[in-house]
């Protein structure tokens, strides 16, 4: 690792924190957060404003992919934010209003910031000294990434021609973006790596978005124990096959849905937490081909679990609370949805990859006589220590014994949003021509992108049971205690949940 | 009643003492991983992207990498054989590491060298075939020489 | 129309206290936004011009050349313009606007992937908009600089510029609502007009004198009335407005006049006499410049008509050119009232129904008679000022359309409503009367405001797209 080349590969981290900084100070559901959750949600937000719009732009309007487009893209939300961050504060100098007391920290927190910023730490260490070496990174999201940056479109000629020996061409292409922005920002060589710290960004960060949503479901304590067990999974930290460590894009798609999908779910419907998830699945939408559907379905589950847990009078004011912000939400979507199927219709070759793979006559009787292999291969894959620890050998035991924890009505959403990405995978394993090979390939990335609102219900139990099970509790007082508890989050709102927090 | 509520109470202290034991039990693992990277980091302070390349990929395919780069343009194309096996995957990261010069993919050479003896005519336009040899430097050759290894790997007959 | 109580409605429910500004801000932007985007490239009057010119600014030529002059002749049917890329040409031909044209949605969208091509340059003329300072370009080559820089193609080039005029006249045109003393409902209504709209929503320069002219008028209005006295700011800021104003067009300096209404009592330091000693040399230097910038150009804006012909008819038999001038505006005075509204917008060829006019006209008249606060409104001698730079105005429009447009021994040619558009928010001082002020309160004006507003938009786009697009 020299200077130079690692002060690159931060100024690509750097070239979207800026901007979702900028954005996060704009959007009020954001700038109130606590710092660290700001941070997280400012980067998705700037990843997918920047690289968006720089996707937008070349193709629908020929603009190339050069550091001049680049940095316009960047500046504005950056100068904006900084702007509004002048004139608030401003504001607070002159109103002067007491800062709230700061709160104590659970041994569980501590114990997941030290971990998080170890595994993170050794992420960035990774990402700055090697190049890439992981599969789908050199097979298809760098390659295509390099013929981007060569013609400094995402139209190039190569993906368009079809006579090219190009793997996967109608991928959707924002993270390749996201590489060649910050490759011509830094102006690195085409040997240099300077974006892979632009990926294991993701990994703070999502654990950011684990912490942050598990303490408005579950308190800081049961986030604490459920964050730190995230940062221990090497899955995400460590693997080369869709972790941080690679250029996969599973890890930003599972930020990106997660992300959006938390906003979306609380039961406040401000508007400004619909325009952030809004660009944030639209984002899901532009980084994989599973984000197609992850994020259109995470709008539609958000918008009608909520209802359908409610009875029948609040349900009608709780849609007028949070219909604005759903539409809001909706506007990013449907112009990522088009900005996709538009830049798709000039890809040569379809979806060949995919068709060569699968064969749909498979599906029936498959689902059937595919289930056991298909769950002895699946559950192989989460049983591996070297990926998952014990995680998923504890994880269902956690989750069915903390049950009561998650009859709450978040919890119904949530899980329906793990279930999806693991459905496609199952899905594809069914149809799949060599569903062993599907599955080996593939499972663990699923996990990945459904990690997020699962461990949300991890959590949810994980409080369940630590309330319970206390281990001087008297029984009947316990009781008492836990039916008051209960009924404070029986709305389900993010509410804090210990004191202070 | 009684020893009912007392099972449920057992399975959650179960559950939570699974859940404390999965956490230990993964410390040594993410303990090594972590103290892995940042080593690995502090031995190869000093060493640039190049060095890197050189090191992971050793200095014979980097060598042959920088010639074929230097003989094919950048906006150039050129045809690729794997010389390996299609899960070893070589051909892909010849791909990866000469893009962005397009590739035409002629196929795996094994099974040119089975296939019957037919007058190969190569696409034009191609400044060459780069045979992608798995665990080995890749090769550019003109046409000429290419159609010369298929003979002599066919042997007589 | 039975949808007005409904849009009113849901207005008010979005925010309480609507004030003129912010529903100007909210209306304008908008309302410009779908201006900008509805009305096809090069379908407003001299837009293709007004692009050349912009996109020449951008690049930091600040004064078109001048070629082809031959020696003798004060005019000449010579060229002025500059070395600008070919693709804008192109653009201009693929893109065709104006009468007998129709557009085609995906020919605009095609044409946003046709390159710049910057090296690939000829000479372009556009003596139509030479003639004036580079002030009026300066927020849309700002723009266009931007998109240059990002390797933006020329459609693209042509939006970006557009939408920084909307943006810039808007964000200005609302802080001079709110200085107005009196009349900001009036003043909003004149600013939301859809001449004044799609104006704003284009290249053209006139968005940037009836921006200057709205500004400068509501700090004079803002000066002459209040109890604080003016402060240093106040004043820097009124001679910046009259600089700016005097480097858009020069008939519209008589405007420069009103400062000498501001009652002496509203001095405290500096004194009213250095304020108007400043005031008048930094006025003068830029009105000489607007004279300078015009003066460069020896070349006749259309090639039968020799200016300086027309002013030594003009000096010589100045009764004779009274006559024709005030037999016109006899004639068509209702014809360019209508138009400064917006019954004929783009190349004067998308027709909006008179209905629409009227109505917005009966509005701003409405409003005029109920918005007065007796505070702000002018005194007599504010008024006689007014009505004397309202005036000299007018008649100046009516001599820079004889002495460039008219050919000789015609009637007066040339004249567009729209150029009397900036002196409308000192018309709207002048003629507020008093004997209604403070009758009324119209706190809760604001959504109904809006709500028709947004109405008479729906109507103006349907029109635009009747012409555009079929």
């Amino acid at each position: 690792m020299v200077p130079g080349e690692a002060l690159r590969g931060l100024a690509g981290v750097a070239l979207f924190a800026a901007p979702g900084s900028g954005l996060a100070e704009l959007l009020p559901t954001l700038r109130q957060l606590p710092p660290g959750r700001r941070l997280a949600y400012g980067y998705l937000l700037g990843v997918a404003w920047t690289a968006g719009w720089l996707y937008a732009l070349s193709h629908w309007f020929a603009i190339p992919l050069r550091s001049p487009a680049i940095l316009a893209v960047a500046a504005i939300p950056t100068l904006a934010g900084a702007a509004g961050a002048w004139r608030r504060r401003r504001r607070e100098r002159r109103s002067a209003s007491p800062s709230p007391p700061p709160t104590a920290t659970k041994l569980a927190a501590r114990l997941a910031l030290i971990v998080g910023v170890a595994v993170t730490a050794a992420g960035f260490c990774d990402a700055l000294t090697a190049p890439l070496l992981d599969w789908d990174g050199r097979l298809i999201w760098s390659t295509q990434a390099r013929y981007l940056r060569a013609e400094g479109s995402v139209d190039a000629s190569v993906l368009e021609e079809g006579k090219w020996w190009v793997t996967c061409p109608w991928y959707p292409l924002l993270m390749p973006v996201a590489q060649v922005a910050v490759l011509e920002v830094t102006r690195a060589g085409v040997d240099h790596h300077a974006f892979r710290p632009m990926y294991s960004a993701f990994l703070p960060v999502w654990l950011l978005l684990v912490w942050g949503g598990a303490r408005s479901y579950a308190g800081q304590e049961a986030a604490g124990w459920t964050t730190l067990a995230a940062a221990m999974l090497s899955f995400p930290a460590f693997a080369g096959a869709g972790g941080a460590a690679s250029a996969y894009s599973d890890l930003p798609l599972a930020c990106f849905v997660g992300g959006g999908a938390l906003l979306l779910l609380d039961l406040r419907g401000r508007l400004s937490a619909g325009l952030a998830a809004g660009i944030l699945l639209a984002a899901a939408i532009l980084t994989k081909a599973e984000g197609e559907i992850l994020g259109p379905l995470a709008l539609l589950v958000a918008a009608v679990v909520p209802l359908l847990s409610t009875p029948g009078a609040r349900r009608r004011e709780i849609w007028r609370r949070r219909r604005s912000m759903l539409a809001l939400a909706s506007l990013p979507v449907f112009l990522a949805l088009a900005l996709l199927h538009s830049w798709r219709a000039g890809i040569a070759g379809g979806f060949e990859s995919f068709t060569r793979l699968t064969s749909w006559p498979l599906l029936w009787p498959g689902l059937l006589t595919r289930l056991p292999r298909l769950a002895h291969d699946a559950g192989a894959e989460m049983l591996t220590y070297a990926d998952w620890g014990l995680f998923w050998w504890v994880a269902p035991l956690v989750v069915a014994a903390g049950w009561r924890g998650v009859r709450r009505r978040p919890a119904r959403a949530l899980l329906l949003l793990a279930g999806a990405p693991l459905a496609i995978g199952w899905l594809y394993a069914t149809i799949a021509v060599d569903p062993h090979f599907i599955v080996t390939a593939t499972w663990d990335r699923f996990l990945l992108q459904a990690s997020l609102p699962f461990l949300m219900v991890f959590a949810m139990a994980l409080r369940d049971l630590t309330r319970r099970a206390t281990w001087q509790v008297q029984r009947r007082g316990h009781h008492t205690h836990l039916h008051r508890s209960e009924s404070d989050l029986a709305d389900g709102q993010l509410l804090s949940v210990d004191s202070g927090a | 009643m009684e020893r009912w509520w007392q099972g449920r109470w057992c399975i959650r202290r179960l559950a939570l003492a699974a859940f404390l034991l999965s956490l230990i039990a993964g410390l040594p693992l993410t303990a090594v991983r972590t103290l892995r990277r940042v080593g690995r980091a502090t031995l190869s302070l000093g060493e640039d992207a190049r060095g890197a390349r050189v090191r992971l990929l050793g200095a014979a395919t980097v060598a042959a990498l920088d010639s074929i780069r230097h003989a094919i343009p950048e906006d150039g194309e050129y045809l690729l054989v794997d010389g390996g096996e299609e899960l070893q995957a070589e051909a892909y990261w010849v791909r990866f590491e000469l893009a962005p010069r397009r590739a035409v993919f002629l196929g795996r050479l094994s099974e040119m060298e089975r296939a019957p003896r037919l007058s190969w005519k190569l696409p034009p336009a191609a400044r060459g075939v780069v045979v992608a040899y798995p665990g080995g430097p890749s090769r550019l050759l003109s046409g000429r020489e290419f159609l010369e290894l298929l003979e002599a790997k066919r042997g007589p007959g | 129309m039975a949808a007005i109580p409904m849009l009113a409605r849901l207005v008010s429910g979005f925010r309480a206290n609507l004030v003129p500004h912010r529903v100007f801000l909210w209306c304008g932007l908008l309302g410009g936004l779908v201006f900008v985007f509805l009305v096809p490239p090069f379908w407003v009057a001299d837009e293709p011009s007004h692009f050349r010119r912009a996109y020449d600014v951008s690049r930091g030529h600040l004064w078109p050349e001048v070629v082809h002059t031959s020696p003798g002749g004060a005019y000449t049917s010579g060229t002025v313009g500059a070395e600008l890329p070919r693709s804008l040409l192109t653009l201009e031909h693929e893109l065709p606007a104006g009468p007998g044209a129709t557009s085609q949605p995906a020919t605009i969208l095609r044409a946003f992937r046709y390159p710049l091509a910057p090296d690939d340059r000829l000479f372009v003329d556009f003596r139509g908009t030479a003639w004036s300072p580079f002030l009026p370009y300066a927020a849309p080559a700002l723009a266009i600089a931007v998109g240059r820089w990002c390797g933006a193609g020329p459609l693209l080039l042509l939006y970006l510029g557009r939408l920084a005029n909307l943006l810039a006249s808007s964000l200005l045109i609302a802080l001079a609502i709110r200085r107005f003393p009196t009349g900001r409902w009036v003043q909003m209504l004149i600013a939301l007009t859809p001449m004044a709209i799609t104006l704003r929503a284009s290249l053209s320069a006139d968005a940037a004198a009836f921006t200057a002219a709205c500004v400068f008028v509501g700090l004079v209005a803002a000066a002459s009335s209040g109890s604080r006295p003016l402060r240093g700011g106040d004043l820097a800021a009124l001679i910046g407005a009259a600089a700016a104003l005097a480097l858009t067009k020069l008939p519209y300096i008589p405007l420069l006049l009103l400062p000498l209404s501001i009652p002496a009592e509203r001095f405290s330091a500096p004194s009213r006499r250095r304020f108007l000693m400043s005031y008048g040399a930094i006025a003068l230097a830029a009105v000489l410049f607007s004279i300078v910038c015009w003066q460069r150009i020896p070349v006749a804006m259309r090639p039968d008509v020799d200016p300086a012909v027309q002013m030594h008819s003009l000096v010589a038999h100045p009764l004779s050119v009274l006559q024709v001038l005030a037999r016109d505006v006899a004639q068509s005075w209702q014809l360019y009232l209508m138009e400064a509204m917006g019954a004929l917008l783009g190349w004067l060829d998308i027709g909006v129904s008179p209905v629409i006019i009227y109505a917005d006209l009966f509005l701003i008249v409405l409003m005029l008679l109920l918005d007065a606060e007796a505070s702000g409104l002018p005194s007599s001698r504010q008024r006689w000022l007014l009505l004397i730079s309202v005036t000299t105005v007018a008649f100046l429009v009516l001599v820079s359309q004889y002495v460039s447009w008219t050919e000789p021994g015609h009637d007066l040619q040339g004249v567009q409503g729209r150029y009397f558009l900036p002196i409308a928010p000192a018309a709207a001082l002048l003629l507020q009367p008093r004997f209604l002020a403070g009758r009324r309160s119209l706190a809760d004006a604001g959504p109904w405001l809006a709500a028709i507003t947004a109405t008479l938009f729906v109507f103006v786009f349907l029109a635009v797209i009747d012409r555009c697009y079929h």
